[in-house]
């Protein structure tokens, strides 16, 4: 779906030595249906990577292809951005429209779809949003998880194949960071592509893999479930590490191979009586 | 003009098509203008009044609609007070002269403003932002022959009247972050609080850049070009509603040419 080929840039290529590239040889491949967590300190390029994705920026060296199109291309540009809808950080820089239909609505205006099928899409991107009771409603009369539910309607609307959350989750409440989260496993479950880019490691571990970067390139590359194997060098780059994750960790060390998929702590607590009426 | 404050509804004002309002608004204006007696004014007054019945919006809304206006409509009937000469003499001292003229004058001014004010937030208060800016694209369409790129006027107008609530939540938050640190728009020498505005206005200005850099990247993907043509989902029809609209319409224009051909 997604493949980067040695891709190398930077935001002022002219100035800036090689070795300091905001991304430097990233090679990688996303599957159709993947979902894929994308974690890494602040300045680590991670957003850069987002917006190489979708064509807002352009590889300096190598390629990125999106479901075979390169986004170098300026004929397929706008079919790559069809396919790939990315949300960003801050809601309130992303919505266009003066009421949440019309917001939806912008961007199948932008594609030129007709006057009938903007309605039903928009329809159906408020139903699947929870978001249908505010229709008409500003978006300034919206909480923060409500306006980030909006722009992840406004692309759902766009039908696109893949989502890339950047940092979609970070400001907003716990409540609504748990609506997103949950919508994201729903979107993954519909078949999407999902990237999510975040600095939590506990909201990385809903993905299925997980890539770190650091410093502009991408040091990490590992499966959410095998977490143990790569601890040693995850440790070097300051993860903050979700303490469920930690009592498995600290269990598996002693002895006690516990299932790393359960991250509630009622999941722990049944896993460990289990534990403990085996002994 | 009063923006931004659209009070979503529905009554047969917020159904009306936005071209006709936009344009009534217009003759409103023109007729204004055009009338010079307060009978005329008075005929004028049904409008707004009517229209502010039927839009259901609350008195206090009407009130803030036309509070930013006071100022201005005092100073003008001021002036005129001072300055028209003609008519009888009202009253007189040694220094200062009231003549009829100017309290007639200033009195047609204020009313006049009034009216207009008030007829143009019905209109603001009773069309989105939207469909406002698109009953404006809509109406400059012809000029994109000659060149002029309507569309993307529309787009940027639409983006500013959105953001108008979202940059004054920032000004008002940088302002807090200021005073805290002392910097203070009400007290100091006038030259101290000009510093103190730029300390404000520096930081205002650095974040509309980062949050149209944004919005820019969200735009593009969005699928946003602004050489592409773009459908428009709200293309509304008009109905019978805007038939009657016009009928009555063309009624006060001919009421009003009959009175000033009357006199």
């Amino acid at each position: 779906m997604i493949h980067f080929q040695d891709v190398w840039f930077d935001y002022s290529p002219e100035i800036t030595p090689e070795e300091q590239w905001n991304l430097r040889k990233i090679s990688l491949s996303i599957q159709p249906g993947e979902y894929l967590a994308l974690i890494g300190k602040n300045g680590s390029g991670k957003s850069t990577l987002a917006r190489l994705c979708n064509g807002l920026l352009l590889p300096d060296r190598g390629q990125v292809v999106i479901d075979g199109h390169s986004t170098a291309n300026p004929d397929h540009i706008w079919e790559v951005r069809r396919k790939v809808g990315l949300i960003f950080q801050n809601p309130d820089n992303q919505i266009v429209g003066a009421t949440v239909a019309d917001d939806i609505a912008f961007g199948l205006e932008n594609i030129g779809c007709p006057t009938a099928e903007i309605r039903e899409r928009v329809d159906y991107a408020m139903s699947q949003m929870g978001l249908t009771a505010f229709a008409d409603r500003s978006p300034d009369q919206l909480s923060g998880g409500q306006k980030q539910r909006l722009a992840i309607a406004s692309f759902l609307a766009l039908q696109p194949q893949v989502m890339i959350f950047d940092e979609a989750t970070t400001m907003i409440d716990p409540q609504g960071r748990a609506e997103i989260l949950q919508i994201i496993d729903k979107l993954h479950q519909d078949g999407k592509t999902i990237l999510h880019i975040t600095h939590s490691l506990a909201e990385a571990m809903k993905a299925e893999r997980i890539l770190l970067l650091d410093q502009g390139e991408c040091c990490l590359d590992f499966r959410s479930a095998d977490i143990l194997q790569v601890w040693e060098p995850l440790q070097q780059y300051a993860v903050d590490f979700p303490p469920m994750l930690l009592v498995a960790k600290h269990l598996h060390d002693w002895g006690y191979p516990i299932d790393i998929k359960h991250r509630q702590p009622t999941e722990m607590v049944e896993e460990l009586w289990k534990l403990h009426l085996k002994k | 003009m009063i923006i931004g404050q659209f009070i979503p509804g529905q009554s047969w004002l917020h159904c009306l098509h936005p071209k006709g309002k936009l344009i009534f608004v217009f003759i409103y204006t023109f007729l204004l203008f055009w009338m010079q007696d307060l009978t005329a004014y008075a005929v004028l007054a049904i409008v707004p009044i009517v229209g502010y019945l039927a839009s259901g919006v609350s008195i206090q809304q009407v009130y803030r609609s036309v509070r930013p206006v006071f100022l201005l409509a005092i100073i003008l009937f001021l002036l005129h007070l001072l300055l028209t000469k003609g008519g009888r003499v009202v009253w007189e001292t040694s220094i200062y002269t009231l003549y009829s003229a100017g309290l007639e004058q200033g009195t047609k001014v204020v009313v006049r403003l009034l009216l207009l004010v008030l007829t143009a937030s019905l209109l603001t208060l009773t069309t989105s932002t939207l469909a406002l800016t698109d009953a404006f694209s809509g109406l400059l369409k012809p000029l994109e022959r000659v060149g002029v790129p309507i569309n993307s006027f529309a787009m940027m107008m639409s983006i500013a009247l959105r953001f108008i609530p979202v940059i004054g939540e920032e000004m008002q938050r940088i302002r807090q972050a200021q005073m805290i640190r002392g910097a203070s728009l009400q007290y100091g020498t006038l030259r101290h609080r000009l510093r103190s505005l730029q300390s404000m206005l520096i930081p205002i200005f650095l974040s509309i850049f980062r949050r149209a850099d944004e919005l820019a990247f969200a735009m593009e993907a969005k699928c946003y070009n602004s050489e592409h043509p773009r459908t428009q989902w709200r293309r509304q029809s008009f109905t019978q509603l805007d038939l009657w609209f016009a009928i009555l319409t063309s009624l006060l224009i001919l009421s009003l040419c009959l009175m000033r051909w009357w006199h």
